[in-house]
């Protein structure tokens, strides 16, 4: 008579059913071989990154709970920064608004132009190396430098408009970066000059790994070019999208470079984003509390984005 | 000696060295013997140089001599010559204990507060230090990170040497923390040449300023030249101008001591006026925000603009930006019939001391022989070489420049200057007499109010609650008491 004894113990009761062995290997909780190793190697990246990121941030969020201009004692105001920023800074609010329309061109423009080009591109046999070197060369130059260059073109005395005005169209003659309604815009379209050559070789990369018998197949069976692009296209490349998408709303909510380099984020604040307006808190105001509550407030909304991808994933959409 | 803005730094073409044809192993040596150069200057620099970094107490163990830090604003190597060949040299060849006074330079006003306090909060910073005026010391007295220098004051009896309207303001909280180095007014430039050629007159009030506005743009010309897109604080010098034009200096000090609300309808007037002159497109064509600094000063100098607001401190580049246009100097215009005439006059410029420097009475002297030198000969030079940055607030008179070393109606300018500031007629301007966030914010939000998407009374609400916590946290500078009667 065979004897049956039942464990209590859930961990038994799983190692008995198999439950363990059909984990994934990286969800393994018991002591794997070169674990230890493994933690090691990474223990200095780790260390660097709490000092130079972590503490930081920490320090940041600290701040962002003070009053301090940037030297002497600072006193503890608790959540009254960000009670200010929310609630009495039209500014701050402008530039959130500045942030998710510059995020709103900036996932459509450059990524329409650069998934374009690159479809474009790829059916190019002879001298594809020579497009892709073209395209990309702006992103390899200085932001300081296209920004200013951008700025002179645009220069209400010297730049694009004289020459307008010299042949008879004045009509055309913007305020470039004059006039509130556009000055916004006309950094934006500076930055996608220089950023859309980026995303066309990325989406170049993603475009090489799909399989070319999907197309002649789709092909053989008569799609058209768009049901192809919409089945074919769209689903493979979606990791490089969502990639890019991620990548593109993370620095749009951090853009300060070209806002900075062309109007500082004028004129009357049209052009401020959340990284400028931070800026000129620390150094015009020298509000570091202030300033550091807007850092943190960024980060707040980053994370939601962040929070929204990692979702997604857990969900199980590879992405 | 003029200041020389754009002196060639490079070496002609033709003296370039590299020019010449060089082989793979000339090339491969050089390269190999430029690292160890560039190796061995970093550690050079790192002991003779090293005190942009290190604090004044550590760097004494570093030298063998003592090495004073001094932290400057201005980049342009012609000026640190001067101040080392005026002051510097002269200060070493008296102090053989001293062997050198190093320069570190920030890169431009905002650059300079910003880098001081970063510097000072590490625990480092130079002994010696510019700041941008009186309005800007407060955080460094408040975190005694700046020396009280009442006894410097005493010692080289500077309340009595230099110009109380100068001195004034640098009081905080009954202590001196800084000492003036600078003084400046602002002034109507004008194209002396281009006004005879239309038989303008220069303009004294504010119907004088629109009907020669409307006359200056009916010829195709810009009427003032304005330029803030990289210098976003330069708007100040439209409200600074607006108020006092419109309240005269004893009501705009009833304003900056908080007996006079920033809501005031006089206020509102100042800025009703100066919204007007802006929809007119008098300034710059409403083009400011979007031309720099040299550009306005550019349009000027190429007799594009007939005229240009400007302080004492645009001597500084006459020589690079208009050698050729006969310009002329007058008195901004008043705007208010019912107020007394006055010139905006403050301090541009203070000299700050560390107070952990270890040597606080070379500090101290060093300060002294540049904010008040006892030579005239010395101050005269400072003040010419050094327009903007280094006018010794004491009296220089006209007779002490020698001959041909200023720009033209230099020393008639700063004759003026004193003559006001002895009588106490002067008005007040932003930088040295506004609270620290009272005057970031306005001129952060004047571009906002001019193009009409803050409306003049919101603008002027939003002064009042800054002035109000500048108020509350003890913010406000000392405002030296006019001498005139409206």
């Amino acid at each position: 008579m065979a004897i049956v004894t039942v464990s209590r113990r859930p961990a038994d009761a799983r190692e008995a059913s198999g439950a363990l062995r059909s984990r994934p290997p990286g969800r393994h909780r018991g002591r794997a071989p070169g674990r230890r190793s493994g933690w090691l190697f990474i223990v200095p990246a780790l260390a660097i990154n709490l000092l130079v990121v972590g503490i930081p941030s920490i320090a940041s969020f600290v701040l962002s709970l003070f009053n301090w201009n940037g030297i002497g004692v600072a006193h503890f105001i608790g959540l009254q920064n960000f009670r200010v920023l929310f609630t009495q800074d039209p500014v701050f609010v402008g530039a959130i608004v500045h942030v998710l329309k510059w995020t709103a061109v900036f996932l459509t423009v450059p990524v329409g132009l650069g998934l374009g080009a690159a479809m474009l591109i790829t059916r190019i046999n002879r001298f594809q190396i020579v497009y892709r070197t073209i395209l990309y060369l702006p992103v390899t130059v200085a932001s300081v430098v296209v920004g200013g260059t951008w700025a002179w073109l645009m220069d209400p005395i010297a730049g694009v408009n004289s020459v307008l005005q010299a042949h008879g169209l004045g009509f055309m003659a913007l305020g470039w970066l004059t006039d509130p309604n556009i000055a916004l815009y006309s950094v934006m379209f500076a930055n996608v000059w220089a950023w859309w050559g980026f995303l066309c070789i990325l989406f170049l990369t993603g475009l090489g790994q799909i399989d070319q018998g999907l197309y002649e197949a789709a092909r053989v069976d008569g799609a058209s070019p768009w049901t192809v692009f919409r089945r074919i296209t769209v689903p493979l490349l979606r990791p490089t999208l969502v990639f890019v998408g991620l990548l593109t709303t993370l620095w749009s909510f951090t853009t300060f470079d070209y806002p900075y380099i062309m109007t500082q984020g004028g004129p009357a604040h049209a052009s401020d984003t959340l990284a400028t307006w931070m800026y000129f808190n620390l150094i015009n105001y020298s509000s570091a509390g202030y300033a550091s509550a807007i850092a943190v407030s960024t980060t707040g909304f980053l994370l939601v984005v962040i929070a929204a991808y990692v979702y997604t994933r857990l969900r199980g959409w590879e992405v | 000696m003029h200041i020389q803005e754009n002196e060639p730094i490079l070496p002609s073409p033709d003296s370039n060295p590299w020019r010449k044809m060089v082989t793979r192993r000339q090339l491969l040596s050089g390269a190999g013997k430029g690292a160890l150069a560039l190796g061995a200057a970093g550690a050079l620099g790192g002991l003779v140089n090293s005190s942009a970094s290190a604090s004044p107490a550590r760097r004494t163990a570093a030298a063998s001599g003592i090495t004073l830090d001094f932290g400057v604003e201005y980049t342009l190597l012609a000026n640190q010559q001067s101040v080392k060949n005026i002051i510097i040299d002269p200060f070493i060849k008296a102090h053989p204990e001293v062997t050198a006074v190093n320069y570190t330079v920030f890169n431009g006003a905002s650059a300079l507060d910003s880098g001081l306090k970063l510097d000072f909060a590490s625990g480092t910073g130079p002994d010696i230090f510019d700041e941008n005026g009186p309005s800007y010391m407060p955080p460094f007295a408040t975190s005694h990170t700046a020396m009280q220098l009442d006894g410097f004051y005493a010692k080289y009896n500077l309340v009595k040497r230099m110009f109380p309207w100068t001195v004034e303001p640098n009081l905080f909280k009954g202590h001196y923390y800084a000492v003036p180095c600078e003084y400046e007014g602002l002034h109507l430039w004008y194209n002396v040449d281009m006004f005879k050629k239309y038989g303008w007159t220069v303009p004294t009030n504010y119907d004088d300023i629109l009907a020669l506005g409307k006359e200056i743009q009916s010829k195709g010309l810009m009427v003032f030249a304005a330029g803030f897109s990289d210098c976003l604080a330069c708007w100040e010098w439209y409200h600074t101008w607006a108020l006092n034009a419109q309240l005269g200096a004893k009501g705009l000090r009833e304003v900056l001591v908080g007996e006079r609300p920033w809501t005031d309808p006089t206020v509102v007037t100042a800025m009703e006026n100066l919204k007007q002159l802006w929809d007119l497109g008098f300034i710059a064509n409403k083009d400011a925000s979007a031309i720099t600094y040299n550009e306005h000063w550019t349009l000027f100098g190429e007799g594009k603009a007939a005229m240009v607001m400007e302080g004492t401190w645009g001597f500084g580049g006459v020589s690079s930006f208009f050698p050729k246009i006969n310009y002329g100097i007058a008195q901004l215009p008043m705007w208010n019939p019912l107020v007394e005439t006055v010139t905006p006059i403050g301090v541009g410029e203070v000299l700050g001391i560390h107070a952990t420097t270890k040597y606080p009475a070379l500090c101290e002297e060093l300060v002294a022989s540049i904010a008040a030198p006892t030579s005239a000969t010395v101050a005269a030079s400072l003040a010419a070489e050094l327009a903007g940055i280094y006018v010794p607030c004491v009296p220089i008179s006209t007779s002490a420049f020698a001959p041909g070393s200023t720009p033209k109606l230099f020393p008639q300018t700063l004759a003026t200057l004193q003559k006001a500031m002895a009588a106490g007629k002067c008005g007040y301007v932003s930088w040295c007499s506004w609270p620290f966030a009272t005057e970031a914010y306005m001129y952060d939000n004047l571009s906002s109010m001019l193009l009409g998407t803050v409306s003049i009374a919101d603008y002027l609400k939003g002064t009042q609650a800054v002035f109000n916590k500048d108020k509350a946290a003890g913010n406000l500078p000392t405002v030296p008491v006019p001498n005139v009667t409206a």
